[in-house]
């Protein structure tokens, strides 16, 4: 483990993002699906959702995927509610936990929408003493996922394939590869999606993401949105068999957040990610799970300079 | 050059405000205008929060009407934007507000719907613990005044001079189940859960003063006489099964203080 390699424990067959009004077909039929992830603010509780996701876990291994830390806020993160994501992990025992390089509270108020940091060494910082205070807290490494971008900040002084891997380099932290996001960032700030992808630490890379985007026409030329509300775009899959092709067989996932479809709608999509990984890796021995150089976590001696946020 | 706790500041209130174009000199955005992209964000915040509202109060927006519900959304995000990622836990003062928000005002049926779903939803998120054993009760002493009842932690309770119960019976999509007779009077309404199963339980005046009583947990004998100022004839031994048989009591305990405040 750590230097000689960490093994992913996610299953190489395709997941799917696990939402509520799918839990009883899932509890119902057990539908094939390599893994369910489910996003952790949603069973901080112990109410009928979580009670349905305890039965569901028997079946399949669970990603346990936050969406409310806000690693990137200045002033830090919610003790609280990195303690309720402590009691959900011991709780339902999942095999990845992962959360996003950004921020979404300010001001102790939560924004319900994930916000882009600048790319520069004061948020790579706070960033990284963010997620080795969770990692601590977790006592396991988690995965960092790149944002879908309409933005970018003037102060930035690296690109973000840089930032992640140094926050990589910093934290032992491992990359969940949304390539959606890679595709609609790169649109809509005018860079190669693939260049993007290939000064990624390959290595780190955990898991990856697959969702559908919208395209929005506005005054200065259309915008591409991160809507996860249809299915995967035909280009986005092309860069998925090109990035399979170059770090090689990682577990993905099919999110699917918005005008949810029928749960069989899913799993075609998941189906179809494992035929075109099953084409490009055809030997079942070179499917096996890759050893990655994340983790285990680096100990935190580093000091955080900023104060704890009780939202 | 502001830090990145002066930029998030400047952020947070760009996207509540709706006016980005303090903070423009700040952002990149390829070909395309700043601010304008900017407004994505906005536009994400108010259209998600207003959407998990849209889930919570289901009822209340087939009532008030779809886009009346935007705008009050819209004006609740605003002034009560929500304080935690969980968002199970946002939610809570938005009856109070649709109470005093000037436009529904004379349709105060708008606000009490969403009191009695958030109620539903409190229950949905709530545990459910074991319930206790009618055995539980056999080693009190005759005349003990001090027990008391702990009650399923998602018990809740809603009131209303509306009856609430068979309008919201109404807009469900599926049967729901429902105890007790639906009449045009004022609706007591305790809300409990069997696993994923919700059900609603319509209680008279003494009954909801019993069991909200001891929810709140006052003794039994408290929660009794409380009932019996509206209902004389109020059937203690038989309420009192009728909590176990619905798997309500969790423990029965000796209160080691009353209280009755």
């Amino acid at each position: 483990m750590g230097a000689a390699g960490h093994i992913s424990p996610l299953h190489l067959n395709a997941g799917i993002g696990l939402r509520t009004p799918h839990m009883r077909d899932i509890m119902k039929w057990g539908p094939s699906a390599g893994w369910l992830e489910v996003h952790a603010e949603n069973y901080m509780n112990k109410g009928a959702a979580t009670l349905a996701l305890d039965k569901i876990r028997a079946d399949y291994q669970i990603s346990l995927h936050g969406v409310g830390l806000s690693l990137g806020s200045a002033s830090g993160i919610d003790l609280r509610h990195l303690e309720r994501l402590k009691d959900a992990c011991d709780r339902l025992a999942p095999a990845m936990v992962s959360e996003h390089l950004s921020w979404s509270i300010g001001d102790g108020i939560y924004l319900n929408d994930l916000l882009p940091l600048p790319h520069d060494e004061e948020a790579l910082s706070i960033v990284a003493a963010n997620i080795m205070r969770t990692q601590d807290a977790l006592k396991r490494p988690i995965l960092i996922e790149n944002l879908a971008t309409y933005v970018g900040f003037a102060r930035s002084t690296m690109t973000e394939p840089e930032f992640l891997a140094e926050l990589v380099a910093h934290t032992g932290c491992g990359l969940l590869l949304d390539i959606n996001n890679v595709f609609v960032s790169a649109k809509n700030m005018g860079f190669d999606a693939q260049t993007y992808i290939d000064l990624l630490p390959s290595s780190a890379i955990g898991e990856i993401h697959l969702a559908g985007h919208i395209e929005n026409p506005t005054a200065d030329g259309s915008v591409l949105i991160d809507n996860h509300g249809s299915r995967v775009a035909a280009e986005v899959w092309s860069l998925y068999a090109a990035t399979l092709s170059r770090i090689g067989r990682r577990p993905t996932l099919i999110e699917w957040d918005s005008a949810l479809p029928p749960l069989t709608t899913l799993l075609g999509e998941a189906m179809w990610a494992d035929l075109i990984a099953g084409s490009l890796f055809p030997n079942p021995a070179s499917a096996q799970p890759q050893p990655l150089s994340f983790g285990p976590i680096p100990n935190s001696g580093v000091k955080s300079n900023v104060e704890v946020h009780h939202a | 050059m502001p830090d990145l706790r002066e930029l998030q500041h400047s952020m947070v209130t760009a996207i509540l405000t709706g006016k980005p174009e303090a903070i423009a000199a700040e952002l990149t955005a390829g070909s395309g205008s700043a601010p304008a992209r900017f407004n994505i964000f906005r536009n994400n915040t108010f259209t998600s929060l207003t959407e998990c509202l849209r889930t919570v109060f289901p009822v209340t927006v087939q009532l008030s009407d779809d886009r009346f519900f935007s705008y009050a959304a819209h004006e609740f995000v605003t002034k009560h934007p929500p304080r935690e990622a969980r968002l199970s836990e946002f939610g809570a003062d938005f009856p109070r507000f649709l109470a005093t928000f000037e436009p529904c005002r004379q349709f105060p049926v708008i606000a009490e719907m969403a009191a009695l779903e958030w109620a539903i939803s409190r229950t949905l998120n709530g545990a459910e613990e074991s319930p206790a054993s009618m055995s539980s009760i056999n080693g009190l002493s005759e005349g003990q005044l001090d027990v008391g009842f702990r009650l399923q932690p998602h018990l809740q309770f809603s009131i209303s001079r509306w009856p609430l119960i068979g309008l919201w019976a109404d807009h469900q999509k599926t049967p729901v189940v429902i105890s007790g007779p639906l009449k045009r009077r004022t609706s007591r309404v305790a809300i409990t859960r069997r696993g994923e199963d919700l059900h609603l339980v319509d209680l008279d005046a003494a009954r909801f003063t019993f069991w909200r009583s001891l929810a709140r947990r006052l003794p039994l004998e408290s929660a009794a006489r409380r009932a019996l100022m509206h209902d004389p004839l109020f059937d203690l031994l038989r309420e009192t099964l009728q909590l176990f048989k619905s798997r309500l009591v969790t423990r029965v305990c000796i209160l080691k203080e009353r209280d009755e405040t």
